[in-house]
């Protein structure tokens, strides 16, 4: 009854975990870290259950539970003030109630049994409501399978002599045999004819209630058909495709600037004052401002980065009813919408300068056409590709969002190439379209990269072609049809090496930050870490109006927006030379991950800002300078991953010696002289609890002895009563010490069993003075 | 796993006022039964357990171990009448229980009393009575009456039955039935005793006069022995040990080499007797010490299956039932 109890709370938490597995970015990590929590508490549960009877009533036991139920409230406080990684509220609870139920199963007690059923059954349902899968399916019927096991034992005695001592099966062979032969040759018919799509969903849309038979049905979830409920698509995102007819019209859809002055503030102006300086100041610099913001305008406009703030939170509202797209997964990541590739110290806008992209071509693959937008990329850097859905809702562009190194674009069906187009500052772009409809999903593939080879690499500024006048306005007029590919580079990198006025103090700060880094990647993953590390990202903390230096201001104060961020990590890494940009769009953050609809919800707040480092022409690497969020993932074979792991656990452990070496002593202290420690911690144990009447001195110092006796290897069996087995055992220390303890031993048969002992003070004193002898006494004799 | 090797009494074990009251007629009854059955001091303490516990009394030994030397010292020391029958095949049940004689004077029944209606019986071989004459002691023992014609006869409140049996012979004898083993208390094998016994008992037969033995002097008369047995009777037992005894009760009825476990009669004799080992330990309450002291004599002589050795499964039954150590509570 035991074993079944724990087996079916086992295996309840295990459903539970497998539930939310993938919305871990690491599920063996996840595993690994549940096995771990169930390993402690579990051992917590069988160490309860070999206490004493009496002691596992005791106020010990409800300071466990209470301390087991509590743990997850405090992990989850410390995981998200240590690594910025949270729970639901609902999950904690989840977990409490799994660890309570743990710990019940290897209790005595029949209704604490019972209880701890009750939870698994809970838990196993709750896991049913957040996500059904295949693993979690599997460990469902185990579940049950064991829950009946489980009910059998537990109902054994009324069971017993009711069950028949044999049975005759009444079904008929051969219609029972033809109907699941029948039914597997469907199941295995249409998982040949699946291809990318899984045999569940070929069934699925088989059922007519589900659309599948292209009929509308207004009560339908979902299919391969046209119903009606298809355009909602809430449940399965890739079964939408690209509708043409327009279905939404709205007003209320909002820009990519409307988010951004929402989540950041309008741009502050200046007082007039300056406009009457700039009256006086030349033509050609009056004109500089106006041909900017003309440029600005075709290219993408501007963003300041001198803003009033965020405004106040606007009334919780539904989250889906705000998302501005949907990414399918887990995964976080950035997606840029605009590039900006020059700064005046107040505000970034794009030069004009033509970017430097790819043709466009179409490949079909997977029953989708693909629109390669991927430029050339140094193979030594990529590790495969990775794609990602997004679902687009209320978001007003042509542009695609694109995650960094972007290879390939498809829309459902969509295979006109003329479609899609490259915008002013190199973002793929719907052409002819003010917005890409709502509700479209954009399947995006983009490269895997690991930057281990870039590192090593050094310099790779050098390989970059540099323009004869960096800056030259006259760039934006550049012929980028007769110019050649590096010259091409060198003009859309032009402007990327600029510094703003007055920035070139900043190089001494650069280079501080770098010291000691060998030039190349190493430098800006450099400037990154320490923006991330040394600084407090504050959207509140935003510049004056008048701030005549915006990044000298970030530096002084050392917190800001994330805007702040990445302009001086983009300042600090063009004073070392290196090629950088800023990109704005969205983050995609895990901690709003939907496990239920399994996609992360990207709302408006989720605009971010980062900064891009050119390495290869027209490749750009994101760098994450902001803290709170995450740099993109590089993708690692096992090996590489291997290795890292390795050398991360190496840098740390020699970051920790010194603790490590005082583990490690006491770790091997307490195996040579475990026996030892054990006794004392017994004996430490015995001191704490042994207070009370005499009863419980008595009983305590016979729980002493069988402690000690297990410690000893000489454990006593259940069946061998306490005089017999400890007196004889007490021999071996001395004959003194072996009356002390018989005479102990024959008190505690009276308190056991002799209901009607008296206890006079002389038997109080007595008894206490006999506990104490024979608790100490071993280390006296 | 071996059963505990049973604690000698301890002499510094605290006693209560009433014991001590028995405590000397005890010491020289075991005195006596010690010198008539030398080297074997714990086959004494069970013989003595028994008759404080109301229970009779089955000894099975190889011929010329002091069976019936044994039990004619018990007999003699307890005092009242002593009888004793001598089973063979060709004893009737009226041999046992009397029968009604018709008297030619008188001109009506007389009833003839049999030698059920002493204080001790001795059925010397009693697996070579038959069954028949073998049922006639089934309401003696146990409800200590027989019905003779229609008429009940109440026989002595403290009558003790102490049967022997050879288990070698199997000619000509009658295997006891298992409700009649359910009716003794318990089991014992004497054994030969050890050398130094056996010497001795030489050294005192050399010159020993060749008269007939002296009949000792009773120790208890039948109403100290029926008030030592309701003293007896009184010690406490506590629903811990109780709740002991019940499962191991159990555990024999679900051992798998047992076809035929411990009765509810039988739990009572095993009650009884822990008391009874308590009392000669010179405590008034039973522990897990006394109730597997007796396990054996107990089980013994009820425990029937297909098994070889019956100490082996009494073995595996105990060491199937942990002992309550921290769950007895306070009553």
């Amino acid at each position: 009854m035991h074993r079944a109890t724990r087996t079916v709370v086992l295996l309840a938490a295990l459903t539970l975990q497998a539930a939310t597995w993938n919305s871990h970015a690491h599920p063996w990590l996840a595993l690994a870290g549940l096995g771990l929590v169930l390993g402690v508490v579990d051992s917590f549960g069988l160490a309860t259950r070999r206490w004493p009877r009496r002691m596992a009533t005791s106020p010990a036991l409800v300071v466990l539970l209470i301390s087991l139920w509590c743990w997850p409230y405090v992990l989850e406080m410390a995981t998200r003030a240590l690594i910025g990684w949270g729970q639901p509220l609902e999950m904690q609870i989840v977990d409490s109630l799994r660890n309570l139920a743990i710990v019940l199963a290897a209790q005595h007690n029949l209704a604490a049994r019972r209880v701890a059923f009750l939870a698994s059954f809970f838990l196993v349902l709750f896991a049913f409501l957040l996500r059904l899968g295949v693993l979690t399916g599997v460990l469902a019927g185990l579940y049950a399978l064991a829950s009946v096991g489980w009910l059998i034992a537990s109902h054994w005695g009324r069971l017993q002599g009711a069950m028949p001592a044999h049975t005759r099966p009444q079904l008929p062979k051969l219609p029972a045999v033809s109907a699941v032969a029948i039914v597997a040759l469907a199941v295995a018919a249409s998982a040949l004819a699946a291809s990318r799509t899984t045999a569940a969903r070929q069934l699925w849309g088989f059922f007519p209630s589900s659309g599948g038979t292209r009929q509308a049905d207004p009560y339908a979830w979902s299919g391969i058909g046209d119903g009606d409920q298809v355009v909602g698509a809430e449940q399965e995102a890739d079964s939408f495709g690209a509708v043409e007819t327009e279905v939404f019209l709205s007003s209320h859809v909002p820009t990519l600037y409307d988010l951004l002055e929402d989540s950041y503030g309008k741009p502050k102006t200046k007082p007039k004052a300056n406009d009457q300086r700039t009256i006086a100041l030349a033509q050609r610099s009056r004109n500089g401002p106006e041909k900017r913001t003309v440029a600005s305008a075709t290219a993408g406009r501007e963003f300041s980065v001198v803003r009033s703030g965020p405004r106040r939170q606007r009334a919780m509202a539904e989250r889906r009813e705000r998302a501005v797209l949907y990414a399918a997964g887990y995964e976080s990541g950035h997606l840029r919408l605009e590039t900006f590739d020059s700064f005046d110290g107040s505000r970034w806008f794009h030069s004009g300068a033509a970017p430097v992209v790819s043709p466009l071509r179409i490949e079909n693959s997977g029953q989708r056409p693909w629109i390669h937008a991927g430029g050339a990329i140094s193979q030594s850097l990529v590790r495969g590709t990775v794609e990602r859905k997004l679902k687009i809702m209320h978001l007003t562009t042509a542009r695609i969002p694109s995650p960094p190194q972007l290879a390939a674009v498809a829309i459902d069906k969509v295979d006109r190439l003329d479609m899609f187009g490259w915008s002013r500052d190199g973002a793929l772009e719907l052409r002819d379209h003010a917005t890409i409809p709502p509700q479209t999903i954009v399947n995006t593939r983009s490269y895997g990269m690991n930057l281990a080879s870039l590192r090593a690499a050094g310099d790779f500024t050098q390989r970059l072609p540099r323009a004869e006048r960096p800056g030259d306005e006259d760039a934006v007029g550049f012929d980028s049809a007769q110019a050649t590919h590096e010259e091409r580079i060198a003009c859309a990198l032009a402007p990327c090496y600029a510094l703003p006025p007055n920035a070139e103090s900043l190089r001494g700060i650069a280079d501080a930050w770098v010291a000691g880094t060998p030039r190349g990647w190493q430098q800006v993953e450099a400037v990154g870490a320490r923006l991330r590390g040394g600084f407090q990202h504050d959207c509140q903390a935003v510049p004056a109006a008048d701030c005549p230096d915006v990044t000298a201001h970030f530096l002084a104060t050392g917190r800001g927006p994330d805007y702040l961020f990445a302009t001086t990590a983009a300042v600090l890494l063009r004073s070392l030379g290196y090629p950088t940009r800023l990109a704005s769009g969205f983050y995609v953050q895990p901690q709003r991950y939907d496990r239920v609809a399994a996609q992360t919800t990207v709302l408006p707040e989720d605009v971010h800002v980062w900064a891009e480092v050119c390495i290869d022409g027209d490749c750009w690497i994101a760098i994450e300078p902001t803290p709170g969020y995450e740099a993109p993932r590089e993708t690692h074979t096992w090996q590489e991953a291997a290795q890292h792991a390795a050398a991360t656990l190496g840098r740390w452990m020699l970051r920790h010696i010194l603790a490590l070496v005082a583990v490690g002593a006491l770790v091997l202290a307490l195996a040579l002289f475990r026996r030892g420690a054990a006794q004392h911690l017994v004996l430490a144990w015995w001191w704490l609890w042994a207070r009370g009447n005499v009863r419980q001195r008595v009983l305590w110092t016979t729980w002493l002895l069988d402690q000690r006796a297990r410690l000893a290897g000489r454990p006593r069996p259940a069946h061998v009563p306490l005089l017999l087995w400890h007196a004889e055992a007490a021999r071996e220390v001395s004959p003194q010490f072996q009356e002390r303890t018989r005479e102990l031993l024959q008190f505690a048969n009276r308190l056991l069993y002799d209901d009607s002992t008296r206890v006079t003070a002389w038997f109080d004193e007595h008894t206490s003075r006999l506990c104490r002898e024979v608790a100490w006494g071993p280390r006296r004799t | 796993m071996k059963l505990a090797t049973p604690q000698a009494v301890d002499p510094h074990e605290p006693s209560s006022g009433a014991v001590c009251r028995f405590q000397r007629s005890l010491d020289d009854l075991r005195r006596t039964l010690n010198s008539s059955l030398r080297g074997k001091d714990d086959v004494v303490e069970l013989v003595l357990a028994c008759l404080l516990a109301r229970g009779h009394l089955l000894i099975e030994d190889l011929p010329g171990l002091g069976k019936t030397t044994l039990a004619k010292a018990l007999a003699h020391a307890v005092g009242g009448h002593f009888a004793r029958v001598q089973c063979t095949p060709d004893l009737l049940p009226s041999d046992i229980t009397g029968f009604n004689l018709f008297n030619q004077q008188t001109r009506a029944f007389e009833f003839s009393r049999g030698p059920v209606f002493s204080d001790v019986l001795l059925a010397d071989e009693i697996n070579r009575a038959t069954p028949r004459t073998q049922s006639a002691l089934f309401e003696a023992m146990a409800e200590r009456q027989v019905t003779i014609d229609g008429a009940c006869h109440p026989l002595s409140e403290t009558f003790f039955v102490i049967a022997t049996q050879n288990p070698v012979e199997s000619h000509g004898a009658y295997p006891l039935p298992e409700a009649q083993l359910d009716r003794f208390a318990m089991k014992l094998s004497i054994g030969y005793a050890d050398r130094t016994s056996e010497l001795a008992m030489l050294a005192d037969h050399v010159g020993a006069p060749l008269t007939r033995d002296e009949i000792p002097a009773a120790i208890l008369s039948p109403e100290a022995l029926r008030a030592l047995q309701q003293h007896v009777a009184q010690v406490h037992v506590s629903a811990a040990l109780q709740g002991y005894l019940v499962d191991l009760a159990q555990a024999t009825r679900r051992h798998r080499e047992v076809v035929l476990g411990l009765s509810p009669r039988g739990l009572l004799t095993w009650q009884r007797l822990a008391q009874a080992e308590a009392h000669l330990r010179g405590r008034d309450f039973i522990t897990p010490e006394d109730v597997q002291h007796v396990a054996r004599p107990v089980l013994a002589v009820r425990l029937s299956g297909e098994f070889g050795s019956p100490q082996s499964v009494i073995d595996e039954i105990i060491s199937e039932v942990a002992v309550p150590v921290f769950s007895a509570k306070k009553g």
